[in-house]
């Protein structure tokens, strides 16, 4: 069914215990404090669709990715694959979640290991995991190379360094396929390919959304590709979901004023649109010494008496309605 | 202010003689914004490195570059150590947050420049640092902190105030925000706007993204391997296009206003600078590139005053227009 | 191990090839362990044997000549096939010892760099004891306590001193690759602990670890040598120290035709060992290899 939840986080938190030097160590008693780089987030994943997430560096959204992947375990919260929780799984279990949900990083130069040629590089997970037999591997290599436009005769034997970024990415694509995950994780899939392979790479990643039926988790900090490539786009900002909803209602009528500033931010590739006012203040601070009430206070133009003390609304998981969790939206 | 006529830079490697800079010639008036866009190996920074002399030794660099009527290329390096660098031509440098040495101070750092290429004493050039962190909008107490102290974006403005310290004729930025976060770059851009229009220089900004470009400059050069493709007016470019190259640019960079648009890619790779193919360097990309655009090397055609194309089929621009912004156009190439 | 397929040694011989200097020291190299190997058919006499003259006098102590090409030992031994017979021990131990050495310091390196934490500070913890403890003294010490010596207790104690510097570069190196993508990937895609570390960690520390087995090697030999000189080694083993034992035991300095032999040999043994070291080194730098 198109409408199938693929994975749900609810309340999910994680917060990175701040390292004090030595002496403080000695001496002090108190802890230091915490990062709170994911502090509750609400959101649902459904397969054949793109879920955008945007945000500044700092904002959570890799800790995100990492939580979804069981690099990380939370601190607090749930994840919820179709139905079973899996926020503490081990063994077994984890290598059954690891064949569901695949990742592919930002940078597709690092992404491979040196020492392995594509071929063995694709089917990492295939043998890894013990997958399949060893004939049927290599077929399955072959079929993934071919479903990202890589002809599996030129590039089996190739090691990373003979090959270009886009098609390095490509093959990253292809790793992930491999084991026929249900949920692929895109941490800025494309922030550092070339503009015109960008495209290439964004429309490879929707065909094989539709055509495989994948939940996709599209981690950017370019809104305007989001725009045009995500069915749901969610704003985060130091650790919170503050804005979640379709590309047309979110980018067309933004509610949070720091979505506002966001798309205001955005260079237009028009030259008679002189860049518009960005309100706000400061820059972004670190998610330690966060105040309560709304944590974007110190920053926004609109700011009340009343955001300083309570708590901004919170966004249930239900992504396709248009949430904003500014108190005055 | 500054002309370039016929600029070649090639790199010598063991692989083979890199060309990096073919046959680029172009002309900088006085209170400019030139932006020029390309993909990473078009050339960009060959260019701009050649312009403030710092290529390394293995490259051979030829034509000439004159800046106020002298030919820089010709200058001796201790006269355009002196006279130039600095003082007329400066550079914000590509990944700027890494050209800080993370072992001093930032105001030792901001005073080490000014005082290398001028003659004040170090307690003047401390109180022009406080006045120049300021005026890129520094809080002057921070110049005394660490390059680690900073964020990025801090970073960058003093890359921005140690390069207009001495108040050059021509600003360089090579890519100035890259790396940073888009509130941060609309600020930084604007800055870098309002200082240029305060101080009245002129501004050359390499990026890869148009949108940039388009939001900064009012002139613009399309490089691809080593060349221009197409330059002229902002406006020019962007609303009457007639190389292919910038039609497939422009498909590349979606309008975040203008919802489900096509994100349309120009498959192939450019070409490699060491064999550099004959006639058109475009023209394996080309979804419009007919035999004859293999013969002969392209020269640019003045197709407006000021507009200047490298292509031969000027004439059927309005019809490539529409055919690019089409995704199978593009798709028959592969 | 499944990482070293065929093609590794014909890769190595190619990066061997690019670098003269280690294309040098492995022919030297390669031509000391032939002769070696050989040596019971090249050598002309039994090292062992005292060897008379027509008059049946010993041939003691005489210079080179047609009939012993590097003369006589005090005891009317030839000097050359001692050196020849000699070589197999002093190499044998070398390489035996020093990929031990190697082979150790590689893994405990590896475990302790990729688990950190508690693993971690105790394997280093105990690589900083051993760390403080003087190379000679504790071979000697070890020899009197495991005595009589043997060349397998001499050997023993030379692992046990060596693999600490392996130890902690191959560590080093280990923190840097474990936190790149690709290991956290490799993660991802449902590697466990074992095979990330030996699968996707090891391969690229290989380099490294050819430096320091290099290394180990030279310092195998030297160590045995050493001992031997000091006159702890095995006294019924032949070897290059304990010829150069011999001769200033017995205090023949003027000998030169002794004892300047196998000390100009180990000296071109350890020098081909580091020429290869080092063309390995200049291979795992990161900042050369991003020129391949």
């Amino acid at each position: 069914m198109e409408d199938e939840i693929v994975i749900g986080v609810k309340n999910l938190k994680k917060y990175f215990p701040i390292d004090k030097g030595i002496l403080a160590q000695l001496f002090a008693l108190r802890s230091a404090g915490f990062i709170k780089a994911v502090d509750g987030v609400n959101f649902k994943l459904k397969k054949k669709r793109i879920f955008g997430l945007a945000g500044e560096s700092g904002c959570g959204k890799t800790t995100i990715a990492m939580l979804l992947t069981k690099i990380y375990a939370p601190t607090g919260g749930e994840i919820f694959f179709k139905n079973k929780e899996i926020s503490h799984i081990e063994g077994d279990k984890l290598k059954e979640f690891r064949q569901k949900c695949q990742m592919v990083h930002q940078d597709p130069y690092e992404s491979l290991n040196p020492q392995f040629t594509i071929s063995e590089s694709v089917m990492e997970s295939l043998n890894a995991l013990g997958l399949e037999s060893k004939k049927e591997r290599r077929n399955i290599v072959s079929e993934m190379l071919r479903s990202v436009n890589l002809s599996p005769e030129q590039y089996w034997d190739k090691y990373p360094h003979e090959i270009s970024g886009g098609e390095l990415q490509r093959v990253n694509i292809a790793a992930a396929l491999a084991c026929g995950p249900e949920l692929l994780i895109g941490d800025e899939p494309t922030s550092m390919l070339d503009v015109s392979i960008k495209a290439e790479i964004i429309t490879l990643i929707r065909n094989l959304v539709e055509k495989k039926g994948l939940a996709f988790l599209y981690i950017s900090h370019d809104l305007a590709i989001l725009s045009q490539v995500s069915d749901v786009i969610a704003i985060m900002y130091l650790g919170k979901v503050v804005e979640i909803g379709r590309p047309r209602d979110l980018i067309g009528n933004p509610l949070h004023p720091y979505t506002k500033a966001l798309i205001n931010a955005i260079p237009i590739p028009d030259p008679r649109f002189s860049s518009r006012a960005v309100d706000i203040k400061g820059d972004i601070t670190t998610a330690i010494s966060i105040p309560e009430g709304c944590r974007f206070i110190e920053r926004c133009p609109y700011a009340t008496l009343r955001c300083e003390k309570e708590e901004p609304l919170d966004i249930e998981g239900d992504s396709d309605r248009h949430q904003s969790s500014c108190l005055l939206s | 202010m500054l002309e370039i006529r016929n600029l070649k830079v090639k790199y010598l490697t063991h692989l083979g003689e890199i060309k990096a800079v073919n046959n680029f010639s172009f002309k900088l008036e006085q209170g400019d914004k030139i932006g020029i866009a390309g993909e990473s190996g078009c050339g960009k920074s060959s260019l701009i490195k050649a312009i403030v002399r710092i290529l390394p030794s293995n490259t051979i660099v030829d034509g000439e570059i004159y800046f106020k009527d002298k030919n820089l290329i010709a200058m001796e390096d201790e006269e355009f150590r002196k006279s130039v660098r600095w003082k007329e031509i400066s550079i914000i440098p590509q990944s700027a947050m890494n050209a800080l040495n993370p072992v001093y101070r930032v105001c030792d750092q901001i005073v080490e420049a000014i005082r290398t290429h001028s003659e004040i004493t170090r307690n003047e050039a401390l109180e022009k640092t406080e006045r120049l962190l300021e005026y890129v909008g520094i809080n002057p107490t921070r110049m005394y902190d660490y390059p680690h102290q900073l964020s990025g974006g801090m970073k960058q403005r003093v890359m921005i105030a140690m390069a207009i310290a001495l108040n050059p004729s021509l600003l360089i930025a090579d890519e100035p925000t890259t790396a940073l976060d888009v509130i941060v770059q609309h600020r930084i851009l604007r800055r870098i706007i309002e200082i240029q229009e305060e101080l009245e220089n002129s501004l050359i900004m390499i990026s890869h993204d148009i949108s940039l470009i388009a939001q900064t400059c009012n002139k613009i050069i399309i490089m691809y391997a080593g060349k221009i493709m197409e330059c002229g007016d902002i406006d020019a470019i962007f609303y009457q296009p007639y190389h292919p190259y910038t039609l497939g640019l422009q498909n590349a960079f979606p309008n975040i206003n203008i919802l489900e648009q096509n994100i349309v890619s120009i498959p192939g790779l450019p070409p490699s600078l060491i064999d550099l193919p004959k006639g058109c360097l475009f023209a394996d990309r080309c979804p419009f590139s007919q035999p004859v655009c293999r013969k002969e090397e392209v020269n640019q055609f003045e197709v407006e005053e000021g507009h200047f194309v490298s292509c031969l089929f000027t004439d059927k621009a309005e019809e490539f227009r529409g055919l690019a912004k089409r995704e199978d156009t593009w798709k028959m190439r592969l | 191990m499944k990482i070293m397929k065929i093609s590794f040694v014909a890769q190595q011989l190619r990066i061997l090839k690019e670098n003269r200097l280690a294309s040098a020291g492995a022919f030297i190299i390669l031509l000391m362990i032939l002769l070696s190997i050989l040596s019971p058919w090249v050598a002309p006499y039994d090292p062992w044997k005292t060897n008379f003259d027509k008059n049946g006098k010993v041939e003691m102590l005489k210079p080179p000549n047609n009939q012993f090409l590097l003369g006589t030992t005090l005891y009317g031994r030839d000097v050359l096939s001692q050196m020849l017979i000699g070589s197999r021990v002093t190499l044998l131990i070398g390489f035996f010892a020093g990929f031990c050495s190697a082979f150790i310091g590689a893994n405990i390196g590896l475990i302790s760099g990729y688990y950190g934490k508690i693993t971690d500070n105790i394997l280093m913890r105990i690589t900083d004891i051993v760390y403080g403890m003087p190379f000679e003294p504790f071979i000697i010490v070890m020899v009197i306590i495991l005595s009589p010596p043997k060349i397998s207790t001499i050997g023993l104690a030379i692992i046990l001193i060596t693999w600490r510097t392996t130890a902690r570069v191959v560590r080093s190196e280990v923190l840097s690759i474990r936190e790149r993508p690709y290991i956290i990937l490799a993660k991802i895609r449902g590697a466990d602990n074992f095979r990330i570390i030996y699968r996707h960690i090891a391969p690229n520390i290989l380099p490294l670890i050819l430096v320091y087995f290099c290394a180990s090697v030279a310092w195998s030999v030297i160590a045995y040598a050493s001992i031997s000189f000091l006159g702890f080694g095995d006294p019924n083993i032949l070897s290059w120290g304990s010829m150069l034992y011999e001769v200033f035991a017995n205090g023949s300095i003027r000998a030169w035709w002794w004892f300047i032999p196998p000390g100009i040999c180990l000296s071109i043994f350890i020098v081909s060992l580091y020429m290869v070291a080092r063309c390995y080194e200049e291979f795992s730098n990161p900042r050369l290899r991003t020129h391949r």
